[in-house]
């Protein structure tokens, strides 16, 4: 860090993510001791080396506000690139910061592309680069458009920050799971909803995708799991009528294809563990169900009792939901075995029980279907 | 630090045991009488056919009878009603089977069902059809 008087100290930052960077960080000098807050009154500049450095600058934010904060050099040179939150400005060496933003009010302003052609006029920014920012401002393109007119203008003098970190980066892989839940049926047509399902256990077999944006974020990340599994539910209804008791056993086999979206973010790097929370949606995709249904009914007759055995296949037919989503939270942890090798074990929860207030809603047309305390269990290679 | 090592560490744990111990309820309670399985009808002949079915389950009293019933009409298709082979007392539980002597109508639908009867239960299993060449 830097401080006030011009000093460089140098120790270790404390690592955060979100609108807090802006605000203050806490340092320490060494391991053993203690953590210090500091603030844009007390410290001019504080970084990670051979990563982000953030600068105390008097800024005007998206409401209007002037204050004092750290704002991040994303690039460094006759021209300099700035980022306050989700809030990106333009500063000629030693000049305020100018706030890079479009007009909200107006969906054709092309109030960024004057400020940028002003303070390019040296040495213009090519017109496609702007043209593909005529609708949106991408940090990506406003780094490559400030670095090259720094080229420009004076080359081989602009730094770029993180430069070394790509702005998106996949991690593939393939898992296997182990799914437990109990099924649950609403619907209006069958004493299906009345039945009770056992927990069932499954293979899970799927893909496994983790987007990250390293220069954005060190810890948050996108994680995509496309996932397939054949299951078998076994369930069980019992109804007495005045002289008749029916006894049903079901037998239900689903083919299910599971999207998993997650917000994912990573705890920690530890050594060979990097443990993460994980919160999204599943969307739960019913490739085919297949049900039978084995009816024994009882009854007396001439005092001797009467069990009549019927089975059936028709009633898990073609009004079965076939997309449903729910909201889900996985934690997890990676673990790397060597340079080369990676593995991922995760435990993942879906929330099933959205409305539980329509469980006997008669008036369905369609039979939803719901895995309750469906868990799932992950181990995933992935590739490098 | 050492605590989010050793909730990594308490995962890998967890997702091992269950892959490997987490078993399967049944919700399903153990009936009291014998449970039938039926079998597709084979060998349909103008004259014959062999039927056969399978007692799921061990019952609580000794089985006194046990057969099949046959019938054009798929109601009131018993004992009383249809034609049945009895194969009499069974002493356990599994496969068993008939072959039957029997002028069926040719291109007519039959429904056969297997039954077991003990001193107060009669279990009928499911219908199942067939059609006589």
């Amino acid at each position: 860090m830097v401080e006030a008087s011009g000093d460089t100290i140098r120790g270790l930052v404390k690592h955060r993510e979100g609108k807090s960077i802006y605000k203050s960080f806490f340092f320490k000098k060494d391991t053993n001791a203690d953590m210090t807050e500091y603030s844009p009154e007390s410290v001019v500049a504080y970084g990670f080396t051979n990563g982000s450095q953030l600068e105390r600058k008097q800024l005007t934010d998206k409401k209007g506000n002037v204050l004092t904060a750290f704002a991040e050099v994303l690039v460094r040179g006759r021209l300099n690139l700035y980022q306050y939150q989700n809030q990106l400005y333009l500063a000629k060496q030693g000049e305020a910061l100018m706030p890079l933003q479009k007009d909200e009010q107006n969906a054709n302003s092309t109030k960024h592309l004057i400020l940028i052609n002003s303070l390019t006029l040296d040495c213009p920014v090519p017109e496609e680069h702007l043209a593909k920012m005529l609708n949106k401002i991408s940090t990506q393109r406003m780094v490559e458009v400030v670095e090259n007119y720094n080229n420009c203008v004076s080359p081989n003098n602009s730094i770029t920050y993180n430069a070394d970190k790509p702005w998106t980066t996949v991690e593939k892989g393939l898992s296997v799971s182990t799914h437990t839940a109990t099924l649950d049926f609403n619907t209006g047509s069958h004493s299906l909803e009345q039945a009770t399902f056992s927990q069932s256990q499954n293979l899970v077999f799927g893909a496994f995708f983790n987007i990250a944006f390293p220069r954005t974020s060190q810890r948050l990340s996108l994680q995509l799991e496309p996932l397939y599994s054949q299951e078998k539910h076994q369930g069980y209804a019992a109804v007495q009528e005045a002289q008749v008791k029916h006894q049903t056993d079901y037998s239900i086999a689903i083919k299910r294809l599971a999207i998993v979206s997650m917000g994912r973010y990573q705890l920690a790097q530890l050594a060979a563990f990097t443990p993460y929370l994980g919160v999204g949606l599943t969307s739960n995709i019913i490739l085919s169900g297949q049900a039978i249904a084995r009816i024994e009914t009882e009854s007396m007759i001439n005092d001797t009792r009467h069990i009549e055995t019927s089975i059936t296949d028709e009633f898990l037919d073609s009004n079965l939901k076939k997309l449903y989503l729910v909201p889900t939270v996985a934690v997890g942890t990676g673990y790397q075995i060597s340079d080369k090798h990676t593995m991922q074990f995760q435990i993942r929860y879906d929330l099933s029980q959205l409305s539980p207030g329509n469980k006997k809603d008669t008036s369905r047309s369609s039979t939803q279907l719901n895995s309750n305390n469906s868990i799932y269990l992950t181990a995933a290679y992935i590739f490098r | 630090m050492n605590f989010i090592k050793k909730i990594s560490l308490f995962l890998l744990l967890a997702i091992g045991v269950c892959l490997g111990a987490c078993t399967q309820e049944d919700v399903s309670p153990t009936r009291d009488y014998y449970q039938l399985d039926t079998h597709s009808a084979s060998n349909v002949a103008a004259s014959s056919a062999t039927f056969s079915a399978t007692i799921l389950n061990a019952g609580t009293e000794p089985i006194i009878e046990h057969g099949f019933v046959w019938a054009k009409t798929k109601p009131y298709l018993g004992l009383q009603t249809a034609q049945a082979v009895n194969l009499g007392k069974k002493s356990e539980s599994g496969y068993f089977t008939a072959d039957v002597q029997h002028t069926f109508d040719r291109n007519v639908v039959y429904y056969v069902r297997p039954f077991v009867k003990t001193g107060t239960t009669l279990v009928y299993g499911q219908m199942i059809s067939f059609k006589a060449p």
